[in-house]
C-alpha cells in the first residue's frame, strides 16, 4: 500500500491534499508502511521496513496503542 | 575432416566414443561423439577461430571452454547466439558463424580494425548524436555491422514451460561444496534442489587427477542415493529477488527448450564456485591464447589437444597442474613462465590462424601456437549482490569475498575461501547443516531449530594481484574493450567505476562481466591511482545468464473462472470472450437478434460476473456515503439506487447497485472486472480510516449465480418461475428488489433495474442452482421467445440507452462530471472519496465531457478510439464506444469531446483510422433509444 500518511480533513486546499495524494518522502532509511496481505488473511497493516536493505520490522510498541 | 586433435580415451572424458556421428559448421561436415560440445568436436578437427569479435571482427578462438566463453557464440539452424562451448553437438546439426560476412575466415568487417580509433569508447555517444536527421542512416549502419545470429519467422513455435518449486534450501551450483552442501542439507531433513549450469556435476574436479575424480564419484554415488535431493543441470540460477525467490532456468528437458522455475526456497546456499579470469596483454585475443582451465577441460573432459606448442603462464596451482596435463596431452610445452617469480608475458604476435609468438617479461622470444594463463581468479558473486550484498575485495588473495548476507543466504566453496578438497568439503557440509537447520525452523522465525553453528572458516590462500601486463589488450571480449579504452574513458572524466561502464560498455555485453569485471575494476583503479577496494565492483544484476522471450513468456498459470452455466453456454454453441479472469459467452451467433430480441421479447443474459458483496451493520449506510459520490442515507429496505465510486483524485473507479434486502443488510455490486479492487478497497477503508465503523463486507461474487431478464415480457416470464412475490408494476416498481423462491430455490433475490434499457429483472441464485433456474426460465418462457444473449449484445443494448462502461467510456483520468455524471454527484455531503477533487473540477470548464454522439452518415460505424479532431492536426477528442444499433438502423457512439464541442447539436469531426474525416453530431444526452426511461419503468 505504501508509505504511511495521513489522510487530510475536511477544508484542506489542494496544495496540500495534493500532496498527500502524489508526494511521498522516500527516506533512505526506515519507513513506516501499510501492507496489505492479499494472498492471507487480507489485514491491512502497518510495519516499518529499511528503504536500504529491505528489512522488516514491526511498529515500536508505543506506537501499537 | 578428420581429426588430428582428438586425444586417445581420456579417464575423465565425457565422451562415448560407441556414438559417433557428424554435423556441419559453416556447409562443412566434421565428425563428433556424443559428449562433445560443438567447439570440443570442431577443435579436435583442428578448428580454432569461431567467431568475430563485436566491433573490430577480429577472429577469436576458444578462451574459457565453457558456458560463459565470450567468443564461442555459433548460430545453430534457425537459433542465434547458441553458446557452443557449453551446447552439445547433435547428428546433423548446422552450425554457422554469426557476425561475420561473406565468411569466417574473410570477414570484409574486419577493416573496421583498420578505423579503430574511430570506434574507441564512447563512440557510439561521440559519433551517433548529431544531426539528427542521419538516425535512420546511423540505425542502418549500427545494424549491419552489430554482432547477433538470424531470426526465422517460418519455424514453428516451440515449447516452453513453468514450474513453481518450494524446496527447504535452494544450492547454486554443483561442484564438490554443492554437491556436499545438498548432501548435508539433505541428511538434515531438508528438501533439496541442487541447481548445475553446465551438463555434468562436479566443478573442476571434471577435469582433476585421479583422486579428485575418484572424490567426485563418490560424491554423486551418495548424491544418487539421496531421494531427497533433486538435481537440475544444464539450468542457471538468474535471480534472486526478495524472500528467496529464486528464478531458475533449466534447459535439459526433452521437448521443452526453456523451462522457468519460480522457486520458492527457505534457504539459498551459494556455491558457485570460481571463473578463472584472463590477462590484459597485447593479442590477449588471438586465438590460441586460453585460459588454464579452458586447457584442462578441453585435454581431460572433451580429449581434445588444445595446440602443438605451448608457453604456459601459471600464478597457481591449477595453471601448475596444466602445464602437466599439456604435456601428458602430447602439447610441447616450450616454456613455463612462473607469475609467482616475477615472470611475465609482454605480448603475443599472431596472424589470422592465431597465436604465432610469444614475448615473454624478460625479452625472450618462444614461437608457438599456445598460450595458457592461469593468473588468478573471479568470485561470481552475481546472487550475492542480489541479495543486497556488496563484496569486499582481500588484497592478498586478490579478488573479491563475500561481505554481509542475509540470514537466508549462505555461502559455501570457492567463493568463500580457499583450502584442500577436504578442507572444502568440511565447509560446505556445515554450511548445507545451517542452512537445513534455519530452512525448518518452526513458528516462522529465524533462528531455527537447535544451536547455529557457523561453519569452519576456509582458508584463504595469497595470489599475486595480476590484472593487465606492461601492455594493453582486449578487457571486455564480448564488447571489444580494451583496457586503453578504459584508461581513455578515465582521462575524459568518467572516473567512478559505474560510469566507465556505460561510457565504454565494458561488462555489459553478453558475458555480463563473468569475465572481465575484476579486470575493468583494476585497469580503473590503476589509471585513477586508486585502490581496487576503493573503486569498488560494479552491481551485478538479474539475470545471471541471457533468458529467452519464451521462459518468460511461458505457459501461463493464471487463473480462469467460469459461472456455474458455462456447461449450457458451451453446449448452446457460445463464442467464448475473454473478460479479466473470466470466460464469458460473447454471443451464441448472431448479436443483432439477440438485441431484436430484447427489445420485442425477453432475453437471458448469464451476469455471475457481476462483484457482489454482502454488506452487514448498522454502519453500512455511513460506508455507502464515504465510498460513493452520490447519497445512500434515505434507501428504504426493498429499495435499489445506482451509484458511482471515485478514487481520491475524483477519477471514477467503478459503478454498481446497492440494494437493502432488510434493516441492516446490503447487498452491494461491482463491474466484473472491478470486483477484486472493490473488495480491496472497502477493506482498506474498513480498517484503516474507519475501524470504528460496524461493518461486516463478504464477497458473495461466486456464492450466486446472477442472470438478468430483460425485455418487454420479462415479468410474464418471471410470473412463471417465482413463487410468492408479488410481481405487479404497483407491488415491485423500479429499483426495487425482493427475496423469494425461483422454482423450488429459497434464497434469491431479485431486482428490478435497467442496464439494457428494458424492464428487467436481475435475479441472484443461490450458484449450485443457477443452472436450474436459467433451464427454466428457458423451457418455461419458450412460448414468450425468450432467447439467451451476450456480451456483445448487452453493450449494444447499454450503448443505445446510453449507460456507459466503467474503464470503456472512462479511463484512469476521467473524474465524475468529465463522464457527466453532474446529477449523481452530491457535494453537499460530508465526506466522501474524492469530493474534494470533484468540488474543485465543478469550478473549473477545462475538461472534456463524455457525450452522445452520432454519425452524420448513419452507417458509417467509427472504430473505438477513432480521434476527434479539429483544425486538421489538432485531437479534441476521441469514441469510447460505437456499435451499429440494430434498434435505430444507425450507428450510435459515446465519446469525448472538448468543452467547447459539447454543446447539443455541434457537428465534430472523426478521423477514422487509415481513412476520411466524417463528420458526427453531439446529442443532447447519453441515451440514443428511450432518453425519458419510459420502457425500463414500466
Amino acid at each position: 500500500v505504501g508509505e504511511q500518511r495521513a489522510r487530510p480533513g475536511d477544508g484542506t486546499g489542494p496544495e496540500p491534499w495534493r500532496s498527500y495524494l502524489y508526494l511521498r518522502s522516500n527516506p533512505a532509511g526506515w519507513v513506516t508502511e501499510g501492507w496489505y496481505h492479499r494472498a492471507g488473511c487480507r489485514r491491512y497493516l502497518t510495519v516499518e521496513r529499511d528503504t536500504l536493505t529491505n528489512e522488516v520490522r514491526p511498529l515500536p510498541a508505543e506506537d501499537l496503542a | 575432416v578428420s581429426a588430428p586433435y582428438r586425444l586417445g580415451p581420456q579417464p575423465g572424458e565425457v565422451l562415448d566414443r560407441s556414438r559417433a556421428f557428424s554435423f556441419t559448421w559453416n556447409g562443412r561436415r566434421y565428425p563428433a561423439y556424443e559428449g562433445d560440445t560443438i567447439v570440443s568436436a570442431l577443435a579436435a578437427s583442428g578448428e580454432r577461430v569461431f567467431s568475430r569479435s563485436f566491433k573490430y571482427h577480429r577472429p577469436r578462438g576458444v578462451l574459457s571452454a565453457s558456458y560463459h566463453d565470450p567468443n564461442c557464440t555459433v548460430q545453430v539452424g534457425d537459433e542465434p547466439n547458441v553458446r557452443a562451448a557449453h551446447r552439445r553437438a547433435a547428428p546433423g546439426m548446422d552450425v554457422r558463424a554469426q557476425n561475420a560476412w561473406p565468411s569466417l575466415r574473410y570477414d570484409v568487417k574486419s577493416a573496421n580494425q583498420i578505423v579503430g580509433r574511430f570506434l574507441s569508447a564512447g563512440f557510439y555517444y561521440k559519433t551517433f548524436i548529431k544531426p539528427q536527421r542521419l538516425w535512420p542512416l546511423y540505425d542502418r549502419i549500427l545494424n549491419r555491422f552489430s554482432a547477433g545470429g538470424v531470426l526465422t519467422h517460418a519455424e514453428p513455435h516451440e515449447y516452453y514451460d513453468k514450474r513453481y518449486a518450494h524446496p527447504d534450501v535452494l544450492v547454486a551450483g554443483g561442484g564438490p561444496a554443492g554437491i556436499s552442501g545438498a548432501l548435508a542439507a539433505a541428511e538434515s531433513g531438508a528438501s533439496v534442489l541442487l541447481v548445475e549450469e553446465e551438463h555434468e556435476l562436479g566443478g573442476h574436479l571434471r577435469w582433476g587427477d585421479q583422486a579428485e575424480r575418484a572424490a567426485l564419484a563418490e560424491l554423486r554415488a551418495a548424491l544418487a542415493a539421496n531421494p531427497a535431493i533433486e538435481v537440475l543441470t544444464d539450468s542457471a540460477v538468474t535471480g534472486r529477488y526478495d524472500g528467496n525467490w529464486v528464478a531458475v532456468v533449466q534447459r535439459n528437458l526433452p521437448q521443452v527448450t526453456e523451462r522457468l522455475i519460480k522457486a520458492r526456497a527457505k534457504t539459498l546456499v551459494v556455491a558457485a564456485g570460481l571463473i578463472e579470469r584472463p590477462y590484459v596483454f597485447e593479442g590477449n585475443d588471438l586465438p590460441g591464447v586460453l585460459l588454464s582451465t579452458a586447457a584442462r577441460r578441453l585435454i581431460n573432459t572433451h580429449a581434445v589437444r588444445p595446440g602443438d606448442r605451448a608457453v604456459v603462464l601459471s600464478a597457481n596451482p591449477e595453471g601448475d597442474a596444466a602445464v602437466a596435463d599439456l604435456e601428458r596431452a602430447g602439447v610441447d610445452v616450450a616454456r613455463v613462465v612462473d607469475a609467482r617469480r616475477g615472470g611475465d608475458v609482454v605480448r603475443v604476435l599472431g596472424d589470422r590462424a592465431g597465436v604465432r609468438q610469444v614475448e615473454c617479461g624478460d625479452g625472450w622470444k618462444v614461437a608457438c601456437d599456445l598460450l595458457v594463463t592461469a593468473v588468478g581468479w573471479t568470485a561470481p558473486t552475481a546472487l550475492l549482490n542480489m541479495a543486497g550484498d556488496r563484496p569486499a575485495y582481500s588484497e592478498a588473495a586478490a579478488r573479491f569475498f563475500p561481505s554481509k548476507l542475509p540470514d537466508d543466504v549462505l555461502v559455501t566453496g570457492g567463493i568463500a575461501g580457499d583450502g584442500t578438497l577436504d578442507e572444502l568439503i568440511d565447509h560446505a557440509r556445515a554450511t548445507g547443516r545451517e542452512a537445513a537447520r534455519r530452512a525448518l525452523g518452526g513458528g516462522g522465525g529465524w533462528g531455527g531449530r537447535g544451536t547455529p553453528m557457523a561453519p569452519p572458516a576456509l582458508p584463504v590462500a595469497e595470489h599475486p594481484p595480476l590484472f593487465r601486463g606492461r601492455t594493453h589488450g582486449f578487457v571486455d571480449f564480448s564488447e571489444d574493450v580494451t583496457s586503453k579504452d578504459l584508461a581513455a574513458a578515465v582521462h575524459e572524466g568518467y572516473d567512478s567505476i559505474e560510469l566507465v561502464k556505460r561510457y565504454t560498455t565494458a561488462t555489459m555485453g553478453p558475458s555480463q562481466g563473468k569475465l572481465e569485471t575484476v579486470n575493468t575494476v583494476a585497469v580503473v583503479a590503476e589509471a585513477t591511482g586508486h585502490s581496487i577496494g576503493d573503486t569498488g565492483t560494479t552491481v551485478w544484476r538479474p539475470p545471471y545468464v541471457p533468458v529467452t522471450l519464451g521462459a518468460l513468456a511461458g505457459r501461463s498459470f493464471e487463473p480462469v473462472r467460469y459461472s456455474p452455466l458455462q456447461p449450457w453456454h458451451e453446449r448452446a454453441g457460445a463464442k467464448p470472450l475473454v473478460a479479466g479472469a473470466w470466460i464469458r459467452p460473447d454471443h451464441y451467433g448472431d448479436s443483432a437478434g439477440e438485441v431484436r430480441n430484447v427489445r420485442t421479447n425477453v432475453g437471458i443474459i448469464d451476469v455471475t460476473p457481476l462483484g457482489k458483496f454482502d454488506l452487514r451493520g448498522p454502519d453500512v449506510p455511513q460506508l455507502l456515503n464515504q465510498l460513493y459520490v452520490n447519497k445512500w442515507s434515505k434507501l428504504d429496505v426493498g429499495s435499489v439506487r445506482y451509484g458511482v465510486m471515485c478514487a481520491e483524485d475524483g477519477v471514477v473507479l467503478d459503478d454498481g447497485v446497492v440494494g437493502r434486502l432488510a434493516a441492516d443488510r446490503y447487498l452491494l455490486t461491482s463491474t466484473s472486472s472491478g470486483a477484486g479492487t472493490i473488495e480491496e478497497w472497502i477493506e482498506s477503508w474498513l480498517q484503516i480510516e474507519r475501524p470504528d465503523w460496524r461493518v461486516y463486507a463478504t464477497p458473495v461474487t461466486d456464492a450466486y449465480a446472477s442472470i438478468n431478464v430483460a425485455g418487454p415480457r420479462s415479468r410474464e416470464l418471471l410470473a412463471r418461475v417465482a413463487d410468492g412475490v408479488d410481481l405487479a408494476p404497483e407491488a415491485f416498481g423500479y429499483m426495487r428488489v425482493r427475496s423469494g423462491r425461483i422454482v423450488g430455490v429459497d434464497g434469491c433475490f431479485l431486482w428490478r433495474i435497467g442496464f439494457t434499457g428494458e424492464r428487467s429483472y436481475e435475479l441472484h441464485v443461490p450458484a449450485a442452482y443457477g443452472l436450474h433456474v436459467w433451464e427454466a426460465l428457458l423451457d418455461r418462457g419458450a412460448d414468450l421467445g425468450v432467447a439467451p444473449f451476450g456480451i456483445e449484445a448487452q453493450r449494444i443494448l447499454r450503448l443505445e440507452k446510453g449507460h456507459l462502461i466503467v474503464g470503456q467510456d472512462t479511463d484512469g483520468l476521467t473524474q465524475a462530471y468529465g463522464a457527466g455524471l453532474d446529477w449523481l454527484v452530491k457535494l453537499d455531503k460530508e465526506d466522501f472519496v474524492g469530493r474534494r477533487e470533484l468540488a474543485w473540477q465543478r469550478g473549473r470548464d477545462d475538461y472534456f465531457r463524455l457525450v452522445g454522439l452520432q454519425p452524420v452518415d448513419g452507417s458509417v460505424v467509427p472504430a473505438e478510439a477513432s480521434q476527434i479532431v479539429e483544425g486538421g492536426n489538432t485531437i479534441v477528442g476521441r469514441i469510447t464506444s460505437s456499435r451499429m444499433s440494430p434498434t435505430l438502423g444507425r450507428s450510435v457512439c459515446l465519446g469525448f469531446v472538448a468543452p467547447h464541442l459539447a454543446a447539443p447539436g455541434t457537428t465534430v469531426s472523426v478521423q477514422l483510422p487509415g481513412g476520411p474525416l466524417i463528420p458526427a453530431t453531439v446529442m443532447a444526452q447519453h441515451a440514443h433509444f428511450d432518453p425519458e426511461g419510459v420502457r425500463q419503468r414500466g
